[in-house]
């Protein structure tokens, strides 16, 4: 690429498996990603392809076992987080990058109040710094998150369990919380999609509003290629565990190259979540044994013999513009 | 508010269970072969005596109405005279009871803080040799029943190293301190006896170690297990994902609910354990109640039978509502719901 400055996230070749009963599943299959620092990053691809494994292992929060990684690199700033020491780590973590999980419900530890999570948050955070807060303070900072992401009466909230907040309030708390500790870069997982759409709409703004005004670098995973269109300035498209495709937002849009990209635009850009591939027949393989070569070929309109052999590496055929598809390789390897 | 109306319910649960004990209880005593009044006053008693304590006891009315006046002399708590005492079968329980107690106690604290301890460790160093050892432990704390465990170690610890004393709840040369609560070391300690404290509490080590094995085993196990599960889940992933300490989350976030199974079997089982004591009882001479159940039990002593096996079920009823309060107490989830009366 182009681009002279260093990534401030670089993801390269990164490679999970996860064992289950039976069986590897073998998920991701050498993802590549590069942010730049203010760079707002749609990561879109259908259910199961990947996004969420591919951003907790960014954290280092992938459950293992049954998670493993196989190989690859994880850069922040120029440095491994996979074989960062835990004092490192713990700097990356929060205050580096921080995570807005996918399902509000399930990141919330059930058997403590909101504030206690929140407080331990920040505190942690702080003593990274060789700060160490009062109670007090913390509970003013937890406080002040709250208001941020436009909670009512933040003191009950913070007092309150999570099984007494609505899921739009979860979420809120969620955002609060990843965003209490300034974070360089945001993982927004799907916020808002276990809510219906008006909320949704809400989450989605609050979020824009919240970025903008912080000017974080964030990475967005999401269903809804309206959002895409509208939150992000460049999109990572995933298939079955890999990287197919990268370019600015306005490109993507206007001129898709992998079929599989070609497909999911065509789509049309619903509001409602889903099926964003139901425009390309079939399905999402089966990780415990994978297609050979390029994962797409057995749904790919434009298969060829070598796609079933060889896997497409991401090359750049444009300017900040990869793609991963034997289409677009030069004419001798094609024919080969 | 909302706990207090949550004990009332359990309460009041608990009132059925033992209404509902207390006839098996009945009938059973009433099936036995064999005249009650007879059994009381001995085989050569004349005739005219045995007719006269029917009437007496109510034995020649029919069953519903004994049945009443049986529950209503219980519920005062008068089971009358046992058989093999010749006292009131309430003042051989107040007797017993307290020294049963005092043993399910000291079992449970070291179930407590053995099992769970060696859970913790086993999920922290998951694998590893303590993890394996400690399972090991458990297959055999689970299957090994509480008295081969009480006369492995009366041989290895008292008659080996003699490390500990192997018989009843205090030295010979010892007196026991005033009865105000009949746990020994408690009432030690209430006098400022101190010596006789740590007497007491050297003659419960080796009775209640036997009898908490099992449960140690069972709280390790399952500690163990819920915390690798908990540690799978995205609760935890989002702590360690923003930044908190792998020791506040250990200790803490992760610590919490995972005691929740381990702190409901645990309950139950200790309430199982003052009931199968007997045989530990015996072993360590122990003045506890299971063993006076068990004498009862020999001898046929119907009324002593009846009052011991109401008082574990009163005891198993008891434990149960305090395992709800703890567990509530833990689990906000289970609290609310309670609250809002579901
Ligand atoms: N802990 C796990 N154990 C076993 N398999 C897992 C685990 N986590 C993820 N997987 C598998 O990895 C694949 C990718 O999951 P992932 O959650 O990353 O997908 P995703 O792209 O985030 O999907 P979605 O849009 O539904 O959130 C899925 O097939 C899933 O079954
Ligand atoms: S590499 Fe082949 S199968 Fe894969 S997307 Fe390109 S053309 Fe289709
Ligand atoms: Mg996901």
């Amino acid at each position: 690429m182009s681009d002279v400055t260093t990534p401030l996230l670089e993801i390269r070749d990164l490679s999970v498996n996860f064992a289950v009963y039976g069986g590897e599943l073998r998920v991701l299959d050498g993802v590549n990603l590069r942010m730049f620092p203010g760079e707002r990053i749609g990561l879109v691809g259908e259910t199961g392809c990947g996004k969420t494994t591919t951003m907790k292992a960014v954290l280092r929060v992938l459950p293992m076992p049954p998670g493993r990684i196989l190989r690859g690199e994880i850069l922040f700033k120029g440095r491994d987080i996979l074989k960062m020491r835990d004092s490192d780590l713990r700097l990356v973590r929060g205050q580096g990058i921080s995570m807005i999980f996918q399902d509000p419900t399930a990141a919330l530890n059930p058997v403590f109040t909101i504030g206690e999570q929140m407080q331990a948050v920040i505190q942690s955070n702080a003593q990274d710094n060789n700060l160490s807060l009062t109670r007090q303070r913390s509970w003013e900072l937890a406080l002040t998150a709250l208001k941020d992401v436009a909670l009512a009466d933040p003191e009950r909230l913070l007092k309150s369990y999570p099984i007494q907040l609505s899921g739009g309030m979860r979420q809120r708390v969620c955002i609060a919380m990843a965003l209490s500790t300034n974070p360089e870069i945001l993982i927004a997982d799907e916020p808002g999609t276990s809510l219906d759409v008006t909320i949704q709409d809400q989450i989605l703004r609050l979020l824009r509003d919240l970025v903008e005004s912080r000017n974080m670098s964030v990475i967005l995973i999401t269903h809804t290629l309206g959002v895409v269109r509208e939150l992000t300035n460049r999109v990572y498209v995933m298939y079955a565990g890999s990287i197919v495709e990268t370019a600015k937002t306005k490109k993507i849009f206007s001129q898709p190259l992998h079929p599989y990209t070609q497909g999911l635009i065509a789509t049309v850009p619903r509001l409602t979540g889903g099926g964003i591939a139901s425009g390309i027949p079939g399905r999402i393989p089966d990780y415990r044994n994978p297609p050979t070569g390029c994962r797409f070929h057995p749904r790919c309109p434009h298969v060829m013999e070598i796609c079933k052999r060889e896997k497409p590496p991401l090359t750049e055929i444009d300017q900040d513009h990869s793609v991963a598809c034997f289409l677009y390789s030069s004419n001798q390897k094609v024919e080969q | 508010m909302s706990m207090l109306r949550f004990l009332i319910q359990r309460a009041l649960y608990s009132v059925f269970v033992l209404l509902g004990l207390s006839i098996v209880i009945f009938v059973i005593a009433r099936i036995m072969p064999g005249d009650p009044a007879r059994m009381a006053v001995g085989a050569r008693a004349p005739q005219w005596v045995v007719d006269r304590l029917r009437e007496q006891m109510h034995l020649d009315q029919p069953i519903a109405i004994q049945y009443y006046y049986w529950l209503r002399d219980a519920v005062r708590g008068d089971f009358g005279l046992s058989l093999i005492t010749q006292r009131p079968v309430t003042y051989d329980i107040k007797e017993t009871l307290p020294a049963s107690l005092e043993l399910a106690l000291y079992a449970a604290l070291i179930a407590a803080v053995f099992g769970i301890g060696m859970g913790i460790l086993s999920a922290r160093y998951k694998d590893s040799w303590i993890d394996n050892l400690s399972r090991l432990f458990s297959y055999a704390g689970i299957v090994t029943p509480s008295y081969i465990f009480a006369i492995l170690f009366i041989l290895l610890f008292g008659f080996a190293l003699k490390w500990f004393p192997i018989i009843g709840r205090v030295s010979e040369n010892v007196p026991l301190p005033p009865k105000i609560t009949g746990l020994v070391t408690v009432d030690a300690l209430i006098q400022g006896q101190f010596s006789t404290f740590v007497d007491a509490l050297w003659h419960i080590v080796l009775p209640s170690l036997s009898l908490a094995m099992g449960s140690i085993a069972q709280a390790a196990r399952i500690t163990r297990s819920s915390m690798a599960d908990n540690l799978t889940k995205d609760y935890i992933a989002n702590m360690r994902a923003l930044g908190v300490s792998e020791r506040a989350i250990m200790s803490r976030f992760l610590l919490k609910p995972s005691l929740i199974p381990t702190i409901s079997i645990l309950g139950l089982d200790i309430a199982a354990i003052l009931s199968v004591a007997f045989i530990v009882e015996s072993i360590f001479n122990w003045p506890g109640m299971a063993r006076y159940g068990m004498n009862a039990m020999l001898y046929k002593d119907l009324n002593a039978i009846s009052a011991v096996i109401l008082v574990f079920g009163a005891a198993f009823a008891i434990m149960n509502i305090l395992v709800d309060l703890i567990v509530a107490y833990l689990d906000p989830r289970i609290r609310l719901r309670a609250a809002k009366g579901e």
